[in-house]
């Protein structure tokens, strides 16, 4: 698959309220502290009367898309081309649990706007009403692989239709019951607007057959951050990507196989 | 989509039935599958449309972690047509790593979780040994279910866009083959019954207590149903071979729940599937319609069609067969407009008396009105939830 090029990053994590704080952490030396807060999740391209009703896995992946949008010279995010991928491993566990615990009281009381909201695809939706764009959106699961699988569907759209796509990838954690099910111990969200032709940053992406073994982080804290969430697998290539360092990274994929991204810094 | 891809073989399973004999036998005599509501723990009038014998199926002893009702649904509509060969003869045609997996679901096997919640410990709250979140109600379940099941090695994503998840698995599936991710891929579809969905939208106000009637002037909401399919398809041009000859993809950007009312988005979906495919409209032989039978669907579905078609083209919703299959929506529309092109058979839309004087699409009432027609290349709508359009255009390749 053609190479393809990076113009926005965005990125929501503990302690991360964006790119710009993110990658400046992910330069230094100092290390990287897990177990501070999320950032309060107020994204500003959902109206007040919107963000109350939605949740905050809706929030963190807004917040996060809109962040990878910030700088508009090249792509803007109401442009009728641009595309987006929602890369999610478990969806809103938190709605879920809402919805099955009004199941099991007397008479079922579902909420109808939890309903609605709870449908994978409800951050995708809210955030073409937030742009107006009638741009496709999709919204796909791929279990702990779910970055990877994310990026090569957004990679795909990017090479064969020719035009920007937007990829987010994010999971919060989910509420304490589903906790021994689902080791989603750190909430996170990370965004990529990709394009088809080259900018400070080009992306290639090949399937490795057998003995990849994921690249890891140097930072303990940041290594913690790697295994406690699927989109956090990402994060070698976020660093390079902030270190303007050309790399190879290996990330984790299906059956066994590794997804190697070749990282090209162009200047 | 810039080639043309072959559909190999298919396969469907809904409430009219296991298997592609007895829906296009349904199909043709105009018969149901919607029965009144009898499912467990749902407790208001409705029609739903419920596949016999999901109960029974039992999985693979070595993938028994990974049984719920959908994974069960999902190795019934396996086990039809001989689907499950034909994915052994794709495997030694390409190789296991080069064939892609692309099935779209709403719910997965949230029903586990349900029943889970039920048998909750008292004190603690916690969830009862036997559940198993990961292979179950998990989203991506139904593809690491069948990705260890036909022992496939490829891309392999589940899409979840409401219900129009099973339609985008084509468009997924087209850009893996042209991006070289992939030579061949089987897309599908499954949804089963549960709890949430049917609460759901009941608390919504959108599902009807009769069988559904599309378009009826009396319509009144959907009767939820279940349903799994899968499709193989393959690149390289092949003479007389069905063919995905477009896609198209949209959003509303309008309301998480209704539909844009003049339908923007799905004019926009219905006419990129058409630029795609190279055709004009008065090309498309049939539309099979989203159709749920909601009054706010049928009317902004009817408007985008009278936008695109302008009224010329044959057009039916067969929700009053299946139901709404919500996630399974899209295969279903898709592997019906391959029965209607191989049969020249047009589905009437089963249940609608009078028409909605407001819609003004060429809706098939009767079969003898179309009966002979001649049905090359069809259209099948599947909208959802979050404003997710998407448009399939499928015919016998030029």
């Amino acid at each position: 698959m053609k190479a393809v090029g990076i113009a926005g990053l965005g990125m929501v994590a503990p302690g991360i309220e964006s790119w710009e704080i993110g990658s400046k952490l992910l330069m230094s030396d100092s290390p990287y502290d897990i177990s501070v807060e999320l950032p309060a999740l107020k994204p500003s391209s959902l109206s007040a009367n919107e963000r109350r009703r939605t949740t905050d896995t809706i929030k963190l992946a807004l917040q996060c898309a809109q962040d990878a949008m910030l700088d508009q010279s090249m792509v803007q995010a109401s442009d009728p081309d641009l595309t987006s991928v929602f890369a999610s491993s478990s969806g809103d566990l938190n709605i879920v649990d809402k919805i099955l615990t009004a199941l099991i009281l007397p008479g079922k009381p579902v909420s109808p706007t939890q309903f609605h909201n709870s449908v994978h695809n409800a951050p995708a939706g809210y955030w073409s009403i937030a742009t107006g764009s009638r741009a496709a959106t999709t919204s796909i699961a791929a279990g702990d692989e779910t970055f990877s699988i994310g990026l090569l569907e957004a990679m795909s759209q990017v090479v064969v239709d020719e035009h920007p796509v937007l990829l987010i990838a994010y999971d919060l954690v989910p509420p304490p019951v589903f906790l021994s099910q689902k080791q989603i111990t750190a909430s996170i969200a990370v965004a990529m607007l990709l394009v088809p032709e080259p900018t400070r940053y080009s992306l290639s992406a090949g399937i490795k057959d057998r003995g990849a073994t994921a690249t890891t982080m140097y930072d303990a804290g940041f290594e913690q951050l790697r295994q406690a969430n699927p989109a956090a697998q990402c994060l070698p290539l976020l660093q390079s990507i902030a270190q303007m360092q050309s790399a190879t990274i290996s990330l984790p994929y299906q059956h066994g196989q590794g997804l190697e991204l070749r990282l090209q810094c162009n200047d | 989509m810039n080639q043309k891809i072959a559909i190999t073989a298919s396969t469907v399973t809904t409430a009219l039935g296991t298997g592609l004999s007895a829906n296009r036998e349904a199909l043709k005599q105009s018969r149901t599958g919607l029965q009144k509501n009898g499912f467990a723990g749902v407790e208001f009038d409705t029609y739903i449309g419920q596949v016999d014998g999901v109960d029974d199926v039992i999985l693979p002893e070595e993938l028994a972690d990974f049984d719920c009702r959908n994974n069960r649904l999902a190795e019934l509509g396996l086990q039809q047509d001989g689907i499950f060969e034909a994915i052994e003869d794709l495997k030694v045609r390409y190789g296991a790593k080069r064939i892609g997996l692309f099935i779209g679901t709403s719910t997965s096997g949230i029903q586990q979780t349900e029943m889970a919640y039920a048998a909750r410990a008292s004190e603690t709250g916690e969830l009862p040994a036997w559940f198993n979140y990961e292979t179950t109600h998990d989203i991506f379940s139904p593809v690491a279910y069948l990705s260890k099941r036909l022992g496939l090695y490829g891309p392999a994503q589940v899409i979840s866009t409401a219900c129009s998840s099973s339609a985008r698995v084509f468009a997924a599936a087209a850009r893996h083959i042209e991006a070289g991710l992939c030579d061949a891929a089987i897309v599908g579809g499954v949804d089963s019954l549960c709890q949430m969905t049917l609460y759901g939208f009941n608390a919504l106000q959108l599902v009807s207590k009769k069988p559904c009637c599309p378009a009826d002037v009396d319509r009144d909401g959907i009767n939820i149903g279940e349903a799994a399919g899968f499709v193989l398809l393959e690149t390289g041009h092949q003479e007389d071979a069905l063919s995905l000859l477009g896609v198209g993809e949209s959003s509303d950007a309008w309301h998480m729940s209704s539909p844009h009312p003049e339908g923007a988005g799905a004019v926009q979906a219905m006419r990129q599937a058409l630029d795609r495919a190279g055709l004009a409209p008065s090309q498309i032989d049939y539309i099979n319609l989203h159709g749920t039978a909601t009054p706010a669907n049928d009317l902004a579905e009817d408007r985008a069609m009278m936008t695109v078609f302008a009224g010329n083209n044959p057009c039916s919703s067969t929700k009053g067969f299946t139901g709404h299959t919500l996630g399974a929506a899209g295969i279903v529309g898709a592997v019906f407009s391959c029965i209607a092109i191989e049969d020249n058979l047009l589905p009437v839309s089963l249940n609608t008396r009078r028409v909605d004087d407001r819609i003004q699409s060429n809706i098939i009432l009767d079969s003898v009105s179309v009966k002979n027609t001649q049905v090359d290349i069809v259209m099948s709508n599947s909208f959802g939830f979050g404003g997710s359009n998407a448009s399939l255009v499928i015919g016998w390749a030029l």
